[in-house]
Formats: C-alpha cells, structure tokens, sequence
C-alpha cells in the first residue's frame, strides 16, 4: 500500500450536493458530501447502487455540473473555472472508466486512443514524436508493441483497460478518478491490473480516488475509504481499520455481507432487510433508519451529521459509539 | 442502478500469434460477399455505372438526340438507314427505335448517365447536409434539437411531387432545380437517421472519456460519433439512390424534370405512352431499364445493412 | 437418498463457426447427489455456461453442438432425448436461472402470471391453481403474495431475482442451475438471494449447480467445488478442501491473485499469461503456459485426472508424472 506524503491535501471536496431534477422532484444524487485527499494518498469510495460514488467521481472532473459547494483542486476552485481554463486543469485530472468495451472509441487504434489527449493539448509536434511519446506509454502500462495498430475488438478486457489508462496518463495527470477500473475484469486480470495500478502510482506519485463496490478490492488499495449511501458519506476511516471495527450500522451489515471463502458452509451475515431506500426527495432524518436494527426514534426526525468518533473515523450516526 | 453485469470476455478475439488479423473492410466483404443476390445487384449497379462513365464510347450525344422520322418505330433488331444529310449508313437498333427514330439503346446507356448523376449528387447533398443536422441536433438536444426536427417534419409532411412542382413553379424546369427538389426532399430520412444513431452513442463511455481529456465539441462531434453511426448511414445512402431515381423519372414522366430530347428515362417513359399497343418495346426497355436498377440499388442496400449489422454475426 | 441425481460424462461441446471451431467445453465428467450442491468455478471462457446450456439442451442452434459424452439425468441420457422430450424437463425437473434479472422477466406479464406459466405448461395446476401455487411461491422467496398483479418494473433487482427464482422452483424441480445469479446485484442484496436459495435449497432437497466466477459466492452456498479452466475441470472436491489446500496449480493461482478481505495482502500475485485460445488444442496440459511449477514434461502429455479421497485433479503433478513441488498447505 501506498504511503502518502504529509503535504497539503491536493483535493479538497466541501458540501458538494448534485440533484437532478424528475417528475416526481428531486433526485439527491450527491448530498452534502466532504472529503480529503493527500498527495500520493488513495481514497477508496464504496457503496451499492445509488450511493452516488459515480456521480461524486464525475462532479469533481465536471463531467457532470455540480449543483453546489466547492471543490478544491491544488487549492484553486474547480466549480468557478471558465471553460477554457477548466480544459487545462482537465490535464491534471483524469478518469478511468469501468467498461474497457464502451469507453473506448470502437473506430480508433490503440495508438490513436493513446495519442489523442496529446493531440487535443497540442503536447507534442510532429508525428516522430507523438509516436514516441505513445510508445512510451504503452510500455509504461505493459502493453505489446506490435499492438499499437491494433483495435480494441480484438484484444481483452485486460488488454483495453490497459489502454484506458495510458490515455489516463498521456498528460501527466496528478490526479485520477478510478471509477470501477477492475469490476469488469476476469479474477486474475484483475490482480495484473492492480498491480500495475500501484506500480504506477508510486513511480509517478499519483493521487487515486478509487470507486467501487468491491470491499475487498477497496481494502486492498486504498488508504482512507468512505463509505456512502444514498448520496451520503455515512463512514469514514482509515482502510487497514474500517474492516477491523465499524461505527456506523450500514458499514457493518456491508462488510458482513460480503461472502468470504473462510467462512465457507457458516452464515455469519447480518442480513439486511428492506431494499434500498429512494434518493428523490428523501424524508427527513436519517436516510438508513429504515432498515437499520439499531433506529431510535431520533434517527426518523434528525439526518445524523458526520462526527468524530475516534483518530480519523467518523461516522454519521446518532448511535455510533454505542454500536 | 447500476449495471454490473460480468463481462465475458470472449477469448477467441484476443490476438494470438498464430491468427490472422481481419481487417474491419474483409470482414464485412466476406459477409456481404455470402448474399448472392446482392452481389447481383451490385454487378448490375457497376455496369451501369461503366454504361454511364462510357456511354460516348458507345453513341455519341448527338446521334441519339437527332431525329430520324424515317425509322419511327423500328423494330428491335432490326437494320434500317440513317441519313444525316451528308451520308447514309445501315444502322442496327437492337431495342428498336422510339417514336422519333432514335435508338433506344443509345438513349437508355446515356439516360443510365442522367440518373446515376441525379442518384449521387442528391444523396451526397442530401447526405451531407441531413447528417450535419442530425448530429447537431442529437448532440445538443434542446431548442436546436427542437427547430431542426420540426422543420424536417415539416418537409416530410409535404408530397415530394408538390414540393417539386412548387420548386419548378417559382424557378423554372432545369436540371439544377430538379436535382434540389429531389435533393432537399431526400433530407429527411438522413436527419433522422444520424439523430437516432448520435443519441444512442451520445451516452456511451467513450465519447464521455473524449469530454474528460478536454476534446472540443466539434471534434467529438466529427470524429467520434460520426464515424461510428455510418452504417445505417450508408444503408440509407444506397436505398436513397433508388429512390431519388424514381423520383427523378416520376417527375421527368410529369414533365416537371428533364426536358426533352434529354434521354432521362422517365421522359421516354412518358413519350412511349401513346403507343404502347402499336410499339411496346418504346415502353417496355426504359421500363425495364429503370426496374433493373431501382432493384439492383436495393439489393445492394439490404445486403449493406445484413453485412454490417453486428448482431447478425454468426 | 443418496442416489445420482446427474452424471456427466465425458462431456466435449463445441461451437462451430465460419472461421473457427471453439472448443467450449472438452471431456468434462460430473456427478451430483440429489440434494447434493456444486459450484462450477472459473474465469470467462472456462466453459461453465456452456456446460449449463449443454445440459439444458439450450445450445445455439446452429453453432452449438455436443459432440461427445453423455449426461445421465436420472438414468437417461439428456443428449440423446427428442426435443419435446426435453422440454418436459426443463422448468419442471431441470431448472435454469441466469444471470441478468433486467431482462430475464417479460415486460408486459405480470410476475404472477410468469409463475402460474411454468405450472401451467407442465401440467402441474389448472388456472386457478396455478395462480394460488404462485402466491405460495412468491411467499416463498419472501414477497407479499398481493404482489403477483404487479408488473416486474415496479420491482428492485433483487426483489426480481426473487421472482425468477420462484418461477424456477414453482415445479419443485429436482435440479436447479443458478448461473452467476447474484453478479448483477449488490452486495446486501447478494447476501438476502443466497441465504434464500440455500434455505430453499435444503426445504425442497433441490440439487444446485451454481455457476460463479466467484470463490466467496460460491463457498457459501455449495458442499463441492468443481475450477474449471479452458473447458476443463481440472480440480473437484468438497469446497473448503479445495480452498484450504489447493491440489491444481490454477486453484493455487487463483486465491492468491484475489485480494481477501480476511487476509492482509500487500501486493496481489496475479496468474500470468492469459486463457488459451479456445479454438486451438494444444499437445499436453492447457495450462503450462501460465503454470510456475510447469516442466518439460507437461507440454507433450496431457494430464488425466487423478483421484484421492474424494478429490479429483488434472495435474502431472498429482499423477506422480513430474515432482511435486506445491506447498501442502495453502495459506
């Protein structure tokens, strides 16, 4: 795992909310949300479906248009840029995306693919060059050289994810949403892909924000992990210690679900009831009440504000220390 | 939510040292190259389009727009005389003559000319422009989205035959103006068409990690959506040829096109009318002419859409 | 009773193209008890569903074909039978669920009436007691019964997986096929679906062949294992045998390369290489390319399978051919 440095966050995120609107009103996608990132450091973000990971990862990059708070990139605000000025700051921010199928121009080689950011920021002139440049980073993400001409459809998961994050790093990005990047991936690719991940982000001190449901992947890599649901930050902590301990009752029942090859044959799960709740227009109070075994009245009336419970772990729950 | 289905990855497409690489082109050569009938259609298409480059070779311009009321009529296959004031020559009509004497081989291989000049310049027109709206108005969505489809309802909702009436009506029976009315009514289809298919790409990852590396509108417009929404494109081209054909004969057969002595087939379709009892080979070879292509253009466009269909891959 | 409910033997499928022949599936042999339960684990391409449709009989029509072996299901042979034969097993004896609850509903049916279906054509119930069947049904995998006259959009993922499992069981099949049934869903969801198919499981004495890329899935639900690998089985035996002290060097491979949750890895130790090309078939083991205890030998003979207290393997290792140099124990 990586050690990050103890410099100045390099992402600070404030009260970011993102709603959409529908016919039936508001769709909470992102509510309140606030973190940190050091240098070198990764984040992991976990949660289920609707827990708006995917949609906090695109609303720092403004692929999507946040609807309010701020975010900090090297201290300048993201939200205020201008189109142009947000186009060279998307230089330093990159994504890598899920599906190594639909994230890559179908119609494009694989030097293409890689070439083009390099293209668009006008990094490099002329044509010996660019090739160069490309092949670098091919070799940097492991991929044969006799592939350069090649197209996607013909290559694997692997192989395609791969080239995703060569354009990811074709601009020296310092910064790099993940979202996903392994999900799609066969079980032992998925380790080769990891690996590389973690070679690359010591060698170039990159900064991850690492999306996913995985838990067990999201131990393996990150640093600090946030757990969401429903648009919220429910949990905090350090990663070597969320798993050991949890404070808020979402966390628990999402690590216990998850099925382990030790405890084969034995059920130990706290299974959850209910189904996950609806993000438009959320009621008021706390928005895992309604499945939660430890809701007190309280929990129904009043969101839980995120509070520390402990040396960097916090937790939004009313209950929290109890538990 | 989210969809996390497990990708398979389908290990017979990954490159292996021992395997030829297809490239996209011999891929779809060889599926198209499986439907015999529109490898015929595609035959017949390139002969007359040789018809077509060469028709000088065969009769010269002249000879075929000259009247020669002595062999009116002349039946197929047979040898009568031509005067053209300075000599006489035996002359073989192997269609037979219309009803001014002319050969009507020699005016169906000149008239293969005219339509196929018709055919292309008002796709490529109509191509051009309908695949720019569409993509504009499928990318932006919105109020442009909004102008450009009503507008394109619009023009649909008139009958093409009045549209060129109306065109020929305000600027007069021309050749240019009979390739706009055609062209303008062949718009549509094309709006359409590039519409839907920006729509559905216009939400895959791809063109999203385009917009994260910084990429300027124009250029995912241009050289990421475009190219991957051709097929349907190019299907529609092919069978919008036929039709533009039919247009041009229909309106040529009103007296709304071409103008005689042109060679247009629609206009030796109409002049052969009154003698169809007394002369049926006037009628029956344009007819037939016009058939084989009309037929020929659309083998070729359900053959284009088989092959390139991806789901149809075995 | 412990009798065999199934048995495969020898099973080769292949799937015949234009270009090629893919050679899905090559000489796989399976026994299940009824009651008994199986996870078939691998990677994509290993040839798990394609066993699935093979014994299903849903092979593609014109690519797919068995073109050896047999597969006994209560004494007859499945590759054998007419087609009508085979569609009074499926959904009433034999029973298949996939993977993608989305798409595997009929839109415009209600759930209720997508149960009564499969009761209705097995000629289990009449009308009214096949929609009363299907209440039950739906009780069973923990839905209100007034449910049955919703449509499956007004339901979650899991809640429709749910309902296909209910379709599935409504004829108390004997066998039951669940092919990655709980990829598509979350993990809360994931852990309801497989508590409720291994309740039901052991309340209707169903067999489970569970089909799963996923080692933790799998090991909660299933008494034995089978990894497959390019159309292979290549180890078998109950599962936390198989876990705890792997036998094939691609079992090894595969719990090392995963990262654990119980476990504190600092660095994965991926399996290298890749599949093989499923429309070559080399001399020799399938997998020496990707093998770090691979010798000379294991390239020009084929390994057979090995048998030792209950657990098979296909290794040269095990068949005393070339030196054994796995760990006994596996961390």
């Amino acid at each position: 795992m990586h050690e990050p440095s103890g410099a100045a966050p390099i992402l600070q995120v404030k009260n970011l909310k993102k709603y959409f609107q529908t016919p039936r009103g508001n769709l909470h996608a992102v509510d309140d949300v606030s973190f940190e990132i050091q240098e070198g450091g990764t984040l992991g973000v976990v949660g289920e479906s609707g827990c708006g990971k995917t949609t906090t990862g695109r609303a720092i990059l403004r692929l999507i248009e946040p609807t309010g708070g701020s975010i900090l990139f090297d201290g300048m605000d993201i939200i205020s840029l201008d189109k142009h000025r947000l186009r060279m700051v998307r230089e330093k921010m990159q994504i890598i995306f899920q599906d190594p199928y639909s994230s890559l121009d179908p119609r494009m080689t694989v030097s293409g693919i890689i070439a083009e950011p390099l293209i668009i920021h006008r990094r490099v002139s002329g044509k010996k060059e660019l090739a160069k440049r490309v092949q670098k980073l091919m070799e940097m993400v492991e991929l044969e050289d006799r592939l350069y001409s090649a197209y996607p459809h013909e290559l694997d998961g692997g192989r395609r994810q791969r080239i995703g994050i060569a354009r990811a790093l074709a601009l020296e990005p310092k910064f790099i949403v993940c979202d996903e990047p392994v999900s799609s991936l066969d079980v032992s690719v998925q380790a080769q892909i990891l690996n590389l991940m973690q070679d690359l982000q010591d060698q170039l001190n990159l900064t991850y924000m690492f999306v996913t449901h995985d838990m067990a992947v999201v131990k393996h890599i990150s640093d600090e992990i946030v757990v969401m649901y429903l648009g919220q930050i429910i949990e905090k902590a350090p990663a070597k210690e969320l798993f050991g301990h949890q404070y808020h009752p979402y966390s628990r029942a999402l690590i216990s679900a998850i099925p382990k090859i030790e405890s084969a044959g034995s059920d130990t799960s706290t299974v959850l009831r209910g189904e996950i709740g609806s993000p438009i227009e959320p009621k008021p109070g706390c928005r895992f009440a309604p499945r939660c075994e430890y809701c007190i009245d309280k929990c129904l009336s009043e969101n839980p504000p995120s509070k520390a419970v402990g040396p960097e772990r916090y937790a939004a729950c009313w209950r929290a220390e109890e538990i | 939510m989210d969809q996390r289905i497990y990708v398979a990855n389908a290990p017979a497409s990954v490159i292996h040292a021992n395997r030829k690489r297809k490239s996209a082109f011999q891929e779809f050569w060889r599926r198209f190259r499986k439907n015999r009938l529109a490898v015929a259609g595609l035959v017949v298409v390139v002969l007359y389009i040789l018809m077509a480059i060469f028709a000088d070779l065969f009769f010269s311009y002249n000879f075929i727009t000259q009247n020669q009321i002595s062999n009116a009529f002349a039946k197929p296959l047979t040898s009568a005389e031509i005067d053209d004031g300075n000599t006489t020559a035996e002359h073989l009509y192997i269609l037979g003559a219309d009803n001014f004497g002319r050969d009507i081989l020699g005016r169906i291989i000149h008239g293969a000319r005219i339509s196929m000049v018709i055919g292309f310049t008002t796709i490529a027109f109509a191509c051009l422009v309908g695949s720019a709206l569409g993509a504009i108005a499928g990318y932006y969505g919105g109020k442009i989205e909004s102008v450009i489809m009503r507008g394109t309802d619009i023009l649909l909702a008139i009958p093409n035959i009045l549209f060129a009436l109306a065109i020929v009506a305000a600027l007069g029976p021309s050749f240019q103006n009979l390739l706009l009315a055609i062209g303008i009514t062949s718009i549509p289809a094309f709006v359409r068409l590039m519409r839907a298919s920006v729509l559905t790409i216009k939400n895959q990852e791809f063109i999203e990690a385009a917009r994260a590396l910084g990429a300027r509108d124009f250029r995912i417009i241009v050289r990421h959506i475009m190219p991957n929404c051709m097929a349907p494109i190019i299907v529609q081209a092919t069978l919008g040829i036929a039709q533009s054909i039919l247009s041009a004969t229909s309106l040529s057969f009103l007296g709304l096109g071409i103008q005689p002595p042109s060679p247009e087939w629609g206009n030796m379709l109409s002049d052969a009318r009154s003698y169809i009892s007394y002369a049926p080979h006037t009628l029956l070879f344009p007819g037939l002419a016009i058939m084989t292509v009309i037929l020929a253009y659309n083998l070729i466009g359900d053959g284009l859409r088989d092959a390139l269909d991806p789901k149809l891959k075995r | 009773m412990d009798e065999l409910l199934l048995s495969i033997q020898n099973l080769t499928t292949h799937y015949i193209t234009d270009e090629n022949i893919v050679h899905a599936v090559n000489g796989i042999s399976l026994e299940l008890k009824t009651g008994g339960s199986v996870g078939l684990v691998g990677e994509s391409g290993a040839g798990k569903t394609t066993t699935a449709y093979s014994i299903m009989g849903l092979l593609p029509k014109l690519t797919g074909k068995i073109v050896g072996g047999s597969i006994f299901f209560q004494g007859n042979d499945l590759t054998t039978i007419p087609e009508d034969e085979m569609r009074k097993i499926r959904g009433n004896q034999i029973s298949m669920i996939f993977q993608d609850p989305m798409t595997s509903l009929n839109p415009i049916l209600t759930v209720g009436d997508q149960i009564a279906e499969v009761l209705e054509i097995h000629g289990t119930a009449n009308r009214e007691a096949a929609i009363a069947k299907a209440g039950d049904m739906l009780e069973m995998v923990g839905i209100p019964r007034e449910r049955m006259h919703e449509y499956p959009h007004q339901f979650s993922g899991g809640m429709k997986q749910r309902v296909i499992i209910a379709i599935a069981l409504a004829c108390s099949p004997k066998l039951l096929i669940a092919d990655e049934p709980t990829t598509a869903l979350d993990v809360t969801i994931q852990a309801q679906v497989l508590r409720m198919i291994k309740e039901l499981k052991a309340k209707l004495n169903t067999s489970l062949i569970l089909i799963s890329h996923n080692l933790g899935v799998v090991a909660q639900v299933c008494e034995n294992v089978a990894i497959m690998y390019a159309g292979r089985i290549v180890e078998y035996g109950p599962l936390h045998q198989v876990f705890e002290s792997p036998l094939h060097p691609y079992t090894e491979g595969l719990l090392n390369s995963i990262p654990r949750i119980e476990l504190d890895k600092t660095r994965l130790s991926p399996i290298r290489g890749m599949m093989p090309d499923p429309s070559v078939v080399p001399e020799g083991c399938i997998f020496r390319p990707r093998c770090p205890y691979a010798e000379d030998m294991c390239a020009v003979t084929a390994p057979r399978i090995t048998e030792e207290s209950g657990r098979k393997v296909m290794c040269l290792m095990h068949e005393g051919i070339i030196a054994n140099k796995m760990r006994a124990e596996h961390a």
